[in-house]
C-alpha cells in the first residue's frame, strides 16, 4: 500500500505545482488592484510556504522555519529597529496591542502596515496548507481550479485588471493538473508495475490535446461579447431604481454646483469623469466655499473669473512660501462623455498648459473654469504643480493672528447655529493648545463617538434643523459633505477659520486604455464617484492646510515632522486607506479590491464597509467550518484511535465498531439496513483481501448478541480495530 | 446458504454419516437436522426419486431412532396411521398394534394424496404429541419427528394441506436435483452394494435428547427477538400479503433460530441465523393476495424483500434506547 503510494506521490507534487502556479494569478493582479507593493516577495514568502508543506517536515520545524521567513519579511520591509533589540521588541508589542484594539473596535482603516502585512502573511501561510490539503492528501483540485476562473473572471470584467493573459495560463495549468490527478486516481491502488510507461502513454496525449487546444483558441477569431458590459448595466439599474424614488433632496454622487441644500441619500455613479497621469498623486481640487447657510453652503459673493492663457501662472495660492515643496506634473484627460466646464487641479498648481481650451480662473475661491470644453470635450490639458509639504512643527508654531479679513470671512456661521455645536466645538478643541492640535481633534472626533459612514437613509434636515446639528447630534451618519461641513463649523465656532472644499480624490490607479502613461507618472481613473468634499483650515504662515475629516478616508497631502514621524508619517502618507485586515483565503482579493473601489468612490460608507467587516469573517468561519466538515472523517479518526486505543470501558468495542462502520460507509462500503454484519464483513475483508473484519465482527456479535463483556474482547481486538481503521482511512 | 463457521461436532458427525449416502445437499441436512434439534417438523416438497427417504432413513440410523414410514394412499384410514387394537383370541383381549406414528422418526410420504381426516389424524399428533386411541390417550415417542412429503407436480387426485396444517410443519424445504457430478459420484456408490447399509448411528438416542435440550437453552437476545417480531409485524401489513405471519409463526422462528444457532456451534443467535431461516420458516406461513401471485411473486421472494425491509440490529439495547 504505502509503496503504491510513494510511486503516485511525485505526480502529486506535480500537481500541487500546478496549485501554486494557480494561486499565483490570485496574487498577481493585487499589485494592480490594490496598493500592494513588493508582490514578488509575497509571492517567494508563498513559494517557500508551499515547498514546506511539501517537503513533510514535522509539523514544529516548518512552523519554525516559515516564522523565521515572516519575520525577516517584515524586518527588511517595515520594521526600522535592529532585530532583536530592546527596543524591536516594543515595536512589535506595542504595534500588536494598537492594531488588535484596533481591530476589536472595528477600525479596521487605521491598521498600520506592519500588521496588514503580518495578517497578510498569515493568510499567505494558511492558504499553503489548504491548498496542501487540497491538492495532496484529498486530490481534489476542481473547486479550487473554478474559483480561480471566476476571480479572474470578476477582476477582469469589474477592475482595470487585464485577465486575457491570466485565463490562458489558467486554462494551461489548471488543464493539466486535472489531467494528472485524473491519472493519479486512475492508479491509486493499481499494479505499479506498468507505471511510469502509462504515465508517458497519459501524458503525451494530454499535452498535445492542451497544447492544440490552447493554440486554437488563442488563434481562432473571438466573438466579441454576447451579453453586454455587466457594469454599465448595473449602474443603469441602480440609476433607474433611484429616478423612481423620485423623491427631492437625493443627491447624485459627482460634481455638482449647487451645495446651498444638502443632505438626504445618494446614488452611486461610476461613470468616468476624466483620467489622469499624475507624478505625485493627491485629491484634485476644483471649487471652495466660504459661506455656511445652516442647509449648505454658498459663496460671500459671485465667482468673478479672470481669463489666463496656457502657461499663465493661475495665482491659486493656497499656501506661503514657508511650505516645502516639489515640482511636479500631471496631464488630465477628461472623459468625452462627461463634460465638466471645471478644470480640475492639484494642491500647489502653478500651471495650466492646454491647446485648445480657454480658461478664467477665480483664485480666491480656486474655480477654473473653461470657456469652450464643449467644442473640444476630449481635450486634455497638463498642469505643472508645486506639491506642498506640510510641516507639522510649523504647523504647530504657526502663529494664531490672522488678518482681520479673512479671520471674520472664513469664521462665519449663521446666527441661529445651535449653542450645542458650539458648546461642542468648546468641549473638543479644549485640549489643543495649538491651531493644528484643536483642528486635529475636531478631524480625529469623527472617527470615534458613534459617526458611520453611510451614504442611504440620510436625512435632509427640517426647515427649523440646522444641516450640522442634526448631523452632529441627531443621525450621526452621513458621507463626505456631512463631516466636513460639521467640521468646517465646528472650526468655526471655536474661532478657527476654515473653508469647505470640493472636489474628487485621487481615484483608481489603473491603466488608461486609450493613451500610454509618460514615464515617471501613474495613471489613475477618477469617476464621478470620486467626487468628495473636505476642509481647508487657514494657518497665517503657512496658507490653507487640507485636512480629512470622512471616515474611511486619508488625507493624501503630506506632512512631515521630525518628532513624531513614525507615527505621522505612514498614517499620512497612505493616499487611498485600503483595509486589509484578516481576510479569508478565496473571496481575499476580491474584497480588497471591492474595498479600493469603495473607498476611490468617494463612499467608503460604514454602511457597506461595516456589514463587509462581518461578511470576511463570517466566511472565513464558514469556509473553516466547510473545511472541517469535509475533512471530519480525517480528523475523527485520528482522534477516536488515539481515544478508544487506551479506553477501557463497556461501550468502547461498540463506539470504536460502529465508528468503523461509519468510516466505511463512509467510503463508499455502506452496510444496507437489511444486511447482516457477518455479511458486511465478508465483503469488506474481500475488498481488503484479509479476514480482520470478519475477527473484529465475530467478537462484537458475542457482545452484541451474548450480552458478553466487551473489556476483555476490546482489549484484544483494538489492534486488530486499529489496523482496519487505518486500512479504511487510507 | 451461507456457510456460518463450524458445526457444532456432533452435527458435524452425522452430516459425514448421512453424507455417506447422499451426495452433496448439505443444505436439506442442516436444515432438516435444525427442525429435529428444534423439536419441529418437516414438509419436504420436491419430486420423486431426488432422495427424500434416502435422507430420512439415513438421518433416523445415525441418531439410533427407529424409523417408520407410512405412504400415504387415497384409501388410507386414520387408524393405520395410529395403529389399532385387535381381539387376540388367546389371551381373549384386545391388544394394541402400534400404528407407524409410535416411532421416532417418521416419514409420511406424499401427504396430500391422502383424506383431509387421515391428514389430520398425523397433524394432530404432531401438535399434541400423543395420540387418542379408543379413549385413551398415548404419548408419542420422544424424540419424535415427522418428515413429510408432497409432490409439487402431480396434483391430480389430491388433496393439498390447508394453510392452518402446514403451520404445524417448522420447515418447509426442498431437496433440489444434485448437479452433475454430484449425480456421477452417487452413481458410483451405488454400484456396489446399497450404501444405506454403511449408515451406522453415530449417537445414541439420549444424546440425541440432550442436544434437542441444549438447543432450546441457546440465548437470544432481546434485539433478536425484537427483530422477529419486526419481520412479524412489516410481513403482516405488507401490501402483497394476504395473511401475514401468526404468532406460533414467530414462536416458531426462535426455535429455529436457537437449533441453527446451536447446529453451528453457537449458543446464541445472530440476525444471520434468522435471516437465512426466513425463507423456510416464512414461506409457507405466509398468504400472498391473487394478484401478487399472478404478478409472479413467490412467498420465497417476499420473504426475501421483508428481510431488506427489516433493520438488521446491530446495537446494544442500552445504545439503541439512548
Amino acid at each position: 500500500m504505502r509503496r503504491k503510494i510513494g510511486q503516485l506521490q511525485w505526480l502529486r507534487y506535480l500537481i500541487f505545482v500546478c496549485g501554486f502556479l494557480l494561486f499565483w494569478e490570485w496574487l498577481r493582479p493585487l499589485d494592480q488592484i490594490s496598493d500592494t507593493g513588493n508582490l514578488a516577495i509575497f509571492v517567494v514568502f508563498t513559494a517557500v510556504c508551499f515547498l514546506l508543506s511539501a517537503l513533510k517536515l514535522r509539523w514544529w520545524v516548518s512552523f519554525l522555519l516559515k516564522f523565521i521567513l515572516m519575520v525577516i519579511v517584515l524586518q527588511v520591509f517595515l520594521i526600522q529597529e535592529n532585530l532583536i533589540s530592546g527596543s524591536w521588541f516594543t515595536f512589535i508589542l506595542t504595534e500588536l496591542q494598537n492594531n488588535l484594539q484596533l481591530l476589536f473596535t472595528g477600525e479596521f482603516v487605521s491598521l498600520t502596515p506592519f500588521f496588514r502585512t503580518l495578517l497578510f502573511l498569515i493568510l499567505l501561510w494558511l492558504m499553503s496548507y489548504l491548498l496542501y490539503y487540497w491538492f495532496i492528501v484529498v486530490n481534489r483540485i476542481f473547486f479550487f481550479i473554478i474559483m480561480t476562473f471566476i476571480y479572474i473572471g470578476i477582476l477582469d470584467t469589474f477592475t482595470l485588471y487585464d485577465g486575457s493573459g491570466a485565463i490562458v495560463r489558467v486554462f494551461l495549468v489548471s488543464f493539466f493538473a486535472m489531467g494528472i490527478s485524473t491519472l493519479a486516481r486512475l492508479y491509486q491502488g493499481r499494479e505499479k508495475r506498468k507505471f511510469p510507461k502509462q504515465v508517458l502513454l497519459w501524458s503525451i496525449p494530454l499535452l498535445s490535446i492542451l497544447a492544440v487546444s490552447a493554440a486554437v483558441g488563442y488563434a481562432a477569431p473571438k466573438l466579441p461579447p454576447q451579453w453586454a458590459d455587466p457594469v454599465p448595466f448595473i449602474q443603469t439599474m441602480s440609476d433607474n431604481n433611484n429616478e423612481n424614488e423620485g423623491e427631492g433632496g437625493i443627491q447624485k454622487v459627482g460634481y455638482g454646483e449647487n451645495d446651498s441644500r444638502l443632505g438626504g441619500p445618494f446614488v452611486q455613479d461610476n461613470s468616468i469623469a476624466f483620467w489622469a497621469a499624475t507624478e505625485a498623486s493627491g485629491y484634485w481640487r476644483v471649487d471652495s466655499k466660504d459661506v455656511y447657510t445652516g442647509k449648505g453652503w454658498e459663496r460671500s459673493r459671485e465667482a468673478e473669473p479672470q481669463s489666463f492663457q496656457s502657461g499663465d501662472q493661475v495665482g491659486i495660492d493656497l499656501y506661503t512660501e514657508n511650505v516645502a515643496t516639489e515640482a511636479r506634473e500631471a496631464i488630465v484627460y477628461p472623459s468625452q462623455n462627461q463634460v465638466l466646464d471645471r478644470l480640475v487641479y492639484p494642491y500647489g498648481v502653478q500651471t495650466f498648459f492646454s491647446g485648445q481650451v480657454g480658461a478664467a480662473v477665480d483664485a480666491d475661491f480656486g474655480v477654473v473654469e473653461t470657456f469652450n470644453r464643449a467644442q473640444y470635450p476630449a481635450e486634455n490639458y497638463t498642469i505643472a504643480f508645486e506639491e506642498p509639504q506640510y510641516n507639522i512643527d510649523d504647523l504647530r508654531n504657526d502663529s494664531e493672528l490672522d488678518d482681520d479679513n479673512t479671520h471674520y470671512r472664513y469664521t462665519q456661521l449663521p446666527e441661529y447655529l445651535p449653542e450645542r455645536v458650539r458648546e461642542l466645538a468648546e468641549e473638543i478643541t479644549s485640549s489643543g493648545n495649538t491651531r493644528y492640535d484643536k483642528a486635529k481633534a475636531v478631524e480625529q472626533y469623527f472617527n470615534q463617538n458613534g459617526f458611520q459612514y453611510q451614504t442611504q437613509d440620510i436625512p435632509v434636515p427640517e426647515d427649523d434643523q440646522d444641516y450640522v446639528d442634526q448631523f452632529l447630534f441627531e443621525s450621526k451618519i452621513g458621507y463626505c459633505d456631512n463631516f466636513s461641513s460639521a467640521m468646517v463649523v465646528l472650526l468655526r465656532a471655536a474661532d478657527i477659520p476654515a473653508r469647505w472644499v470640493k472636489g474628487f480624490t485621487a481615484g483608481q490607479p489603473g491603466t488608461n486604455p486609450s493613451v500610454s502613461t509618460p514615464e515617471g507618472m501613474s495613471s489613475y481613473l477618477v469617476t464621478n464617484g470620486n467626487a468628495h468634499s473636505w476642509v481647508e483650515v487657514y494657518f497665517p504662515e503657512t496658507g490653507w492646510v487640507p485636512f480629512e475629516p470622512t471616515q474611511g478616508f486619508a488625507n493624501p497631502a503630506e506632512f512631515t515632522s521630525e518628532e513624531d514621524a513614525a507615527q505621522e508619517t505612514p498614517e499620512a502618507e497612505t493616499d487611498t486607506p485600503e483595509q486589509e485586515e484578516e481576510q479569508s483565503p478565496a473571496p481575499e482579493q476580491p474584497e480588497q479590491q471591492q474595498e479600493e473601489e469603495q473607498v476611490a468612490d468617494t463612499e467608503t460608507d460604514s454602511a457597506s464597509i461595516h456589514p463587509l467587516y462581518w461578511i470576511i469573517p463570517s466566511a472565513v468561519l464558514l469556509i473553516a467550518a466547510l473545511a472541517l466538515y469535509f475533512t471530519r472523517y480525517k480528523w475523527l479518526t485520528a482522534y477516536y484511535i488515539r481515544k478508544y486505543r487506551n479506553e477501557q470501558s463497556e461501550e468502547t468495542y461498540e463506539k470504536a465498531y460502529h465508528y468503523l462502520l461509519r468510516l466505511l460507509a463512509h467510503k463508499g462500503f455502506k452496510r444496507h439496513s437489511g444486511q447482516t454484519l457477518r455479511e458486511y464483513a465478508v465483503t469488506i475483508d474481500k475488498e481488503f483481501g484479509n479476514k480482520q473484519m470478519s475477527e473484529l465482527t465475530n467478537e462484537y456479535e458475542r457482545i452484541l448478541y451474548r450480552n458478553e463483556k466487551s473489556v476483555p474482547a476490546w482489549i484484544n481486538a483494538v489492534e486488530l480495530w486499529e489496523n482496519l481503521i487505518k486500512q479504511a482511512a487510507s | 446458504m451461507t456457510k456460518l463457521s463450524s458445526y457444532h461436532p456432533s452435527v458435524s458427525r452425522i452430516i459425514d454419516n448421512i453424507n455417506k449416502v447422499i451426495i452433496g445437499k448439505e443444505e436439506p441436512i442442516v436444515l432438516s437436522l435444525t427442525a429435529l434439534l428444534a423439536g419441529g417438523h418437516v414438509l419436504l416438497e420436491d419430486v420423486p426419486g431426488v432422495g427424500k427417504t434416502m435422507l430420512v432413513r439415513s438421518l433416523a440410523r445415525s441418531v439410533d431412532c427407529d424409523f417408520k414410514r407410512i405412504q400415504f394412499t387415497p384409501d388410507l384410514l386414520p387408524s393405520d396411521v395410529t395403529g389399532v387394537s385387535i381381539y387376540n383370541p388367546k389371551t381373549l383381549e384386545f391388544e394394541f398394534r402400534p400404528g407407524p406414528i409410535l416411532g421416532n422418526i417418521v416419514l409420511a410420504d406424499e401427504i396430500n394424496r391422502t383424506s383431509p381426516k387421515t391428514q389430520s389424524a398425523l397433524l394432530e399428533a404432531m401438535e399434541e404429541k400423543n395420540i387418542t386411541v379408543e379413549g385413551n390417550a398415548m404419548p408419542l415417542a420422544d424424540p419424535f419427528f415427522v418428515m413429510a412429503t408432497q409432490n409439487p407436480v402431480d396434483y391430480e387426485g389430491t388433496y393439498s394441506l390447508p394453510e392452518a396444517q402446514l403451520d404445524r410443519f417448522l420447515l418447509k424445504l426442498r431437496m433440489g436435483y444434485p448437479n452433475a457430478q454430484e449425480e456421477m459420484q452417487m452413481l458410483d456408490a451405488v454400484g456396489m452394494k446399497h450404501p444405506i447399509n454403511r449408515v451406522e448411528p453415530v449417537m445414541t438416542k439420549a444424546d440425541l435428547l440432550k442436544m434437542q435440550e441444549e438447543a432450546a437453552n441457546v440465548y437470544v437476545a432481546p434485539q433478536i427477538q425484537q427483530y422477529i417480531v419486526d419481520l412479524a409485524q412489516i410481513s403482516r401489513s405488507h401490501p402483497d400479503v394476504y395473511l401475514g405471519l401468526s404468532p406460533r409463526g414467530s414462536i416458531a422462528m426462535m426455535r429455529a433460530a436457537k437449533a441453527y444457532a446451536y447446529i453451528h456451534n453457537r449458543d446464541y443467535v445472530i440476525p444471520d441465523d434468522v435471516q437465512v431461516l426466513a425463507p423456510f420458516v416464512l414461506g409457507h406461513r405466509i398468504l400472498l393476495r391473487s394478484e401478487a401471485r399472478y404478478d409472479g411473486l413467490t412467498p420465497e421472494r417476499l420473504v426475501q424483500r421483508l428481510l431488506e425491509a427489516v433493520d438488521v440490529p446491530v446495537e446494544r439495547e442500552s445504545v439503541h434506547e439512548r
